[in-house]
């Protein structure tokens, strides 16, 4: 499975590389936020950081490939009147994002659907690491105070399959800057 | 013509599709954790070299609602105290298994699954292994994890004599994704 998603990121971004001379504009970015677990009664919420590439490949598409490092907080369970801990997993997470929006001109934001499919390193100790597909959707907005950087924030689900079934999903609530290269 | 043409922009958004009805069984998932507190009275103390308790998890309320949607068992952790009121340092293990009617340290030994070992303890002293200790004497955890899935297990904690080796305050944290 790991196999099959890297080479369909890799295609997808031959594909968006190939197209960057006619679309006329890429970008590379870096981004943080919090990651909260949506219904899993085991994790708390946690940070996450991480760095993204956009290539237009359409007025109204984009691909990012993108990479992702996501720490669950650690969790507090209370035992006969006392709190024992229980340590968070981290994710490790490459993959690629499908941006739809309106992304021709060049108006001081952009509102865009997103979009993605991932690989995912799921860590959880003293458990194995399971690599796992992995899928992303949510929505974001980006502002533009210049023609070169721009600023963003972003709300994306990232699912996540398990290796003995079910998954995990999270919020991701993030803030990023981009820089923007070549012409409009 | 135009309207063709319009159709196809969007072949694209197919396999996407595709891939979310795929993956719709783990989308809707959710990771619930049970804790279940052993009651002391519930601890059979009565032979003489293990202290014996059954989780039956059937009794609480979150597995029932999801028994028939588990998908997996994610976890499981135990925590209780050990007192050793003896003159000697004890040594203990935790075995487990679906049999509740083993009668005696052999046939826990032959028939049962240990889970937990390396448990030291001075003469006098007391020690209470919490989740952050407890992965770290963990053993067999697969098999745990099948016997757990059933609802229903016996544990068998061996120590040197149960008349001076007591063992309090037991829990059992389950922790399984399930469908919503």
């Amino acid at each position: 499975m790991k196999k099959i998603v890297c080479l369909s990121m890799m295609a997808l971004f031959l594909v968006g590389a190939s197209s960057v001379a006619s679309a006329g504009k890429f970008s590379i970015g870096g981004f943080a936020g919090l990651n909260i677990p949506i219904a899993q009664e085991d994790m708390g919420n946690g940070t996450l950081f991480g760095a993204k590439g956009r290539i237009l490949l359409l007025p109204f598409l984009g691909v990012e490939p993108n990479f992702v490092f996501s720490k669950y907080g650690d969790k507090d369970h209370d035992i006969l009147g006392g709190a024992q801990t229980r340590e968070g997993g981290d994710i490790t997470s490459f993959g690629v994002d499908a941006v739809i929006g309106t992304f021709s001109g060049f108006s001081k934001a952009r509102f865009y659907g997103i979009l993605g499919i991932n690989s995912n390193t799921f860590k959880w100790e003293p458990f194995e690491d399971q690599t796992r597909l992995g899928l992303s959707f949510g929505t974001g907005i980006e502002f533009l105070p210049s023609d070169i950087f721009s600023i963003e924030v972003r709300a994306r689900v990232h699912t996540i399959s398990l290796e003995g079934g079910g998954g995990r999903n999270n919020l991701e609530l993030t803030a990023g800057l981009n820089y923007y290269f070549g012409p409009e | 013509m135009d309207r063709r043409k319009g159709n196809k922009k969007y072949f694209w958004l197919l396999p996407l599709l595709i891939i979310a009805l795929v993956s719709s069984c783990w989308i809707f998932s959710g990771t619930w954790v049970i804790i279940y507190e052993v009651d002391e009275a519930d601890i059979d103390s009565g032979h003489q070299h293990f202290h014996k308790f059954t989780v039956d998890l059937t009794t609480k309320s979150i597995w029932e609602d999801h028994k028939d949607d588990i998908d997996d068992i994610e976890d499981i952790s135990f925590t209780f105290k050990l007192i050793n009121h003896g003159a000697s340092t004890a040594t203990g293990q935790v075995y487990v298994s679906s049999n509740s009617t083993l009668s005696d340290t052999s046939a826990v030994k032959a028939s049962a699954t240990i889970i937990l070992d390396g448990i030291s303890l001075p003469a006098g002293d007391s020690l209470h292994v919490t989740m952050a200790h407890y992965y770290d004497l963990l053993q067999n955890f697969e098999t745990l994890r099948d016997l757990v899935k059933t609802g229903v297990f016996t544990a068998y904690a061996i120590v040197p004599n149960t008349l001076n080796v007591k063992f309090r305050d037991v829990v059992v944290v389950v922790t399984f994704s399930a469908g919503m």
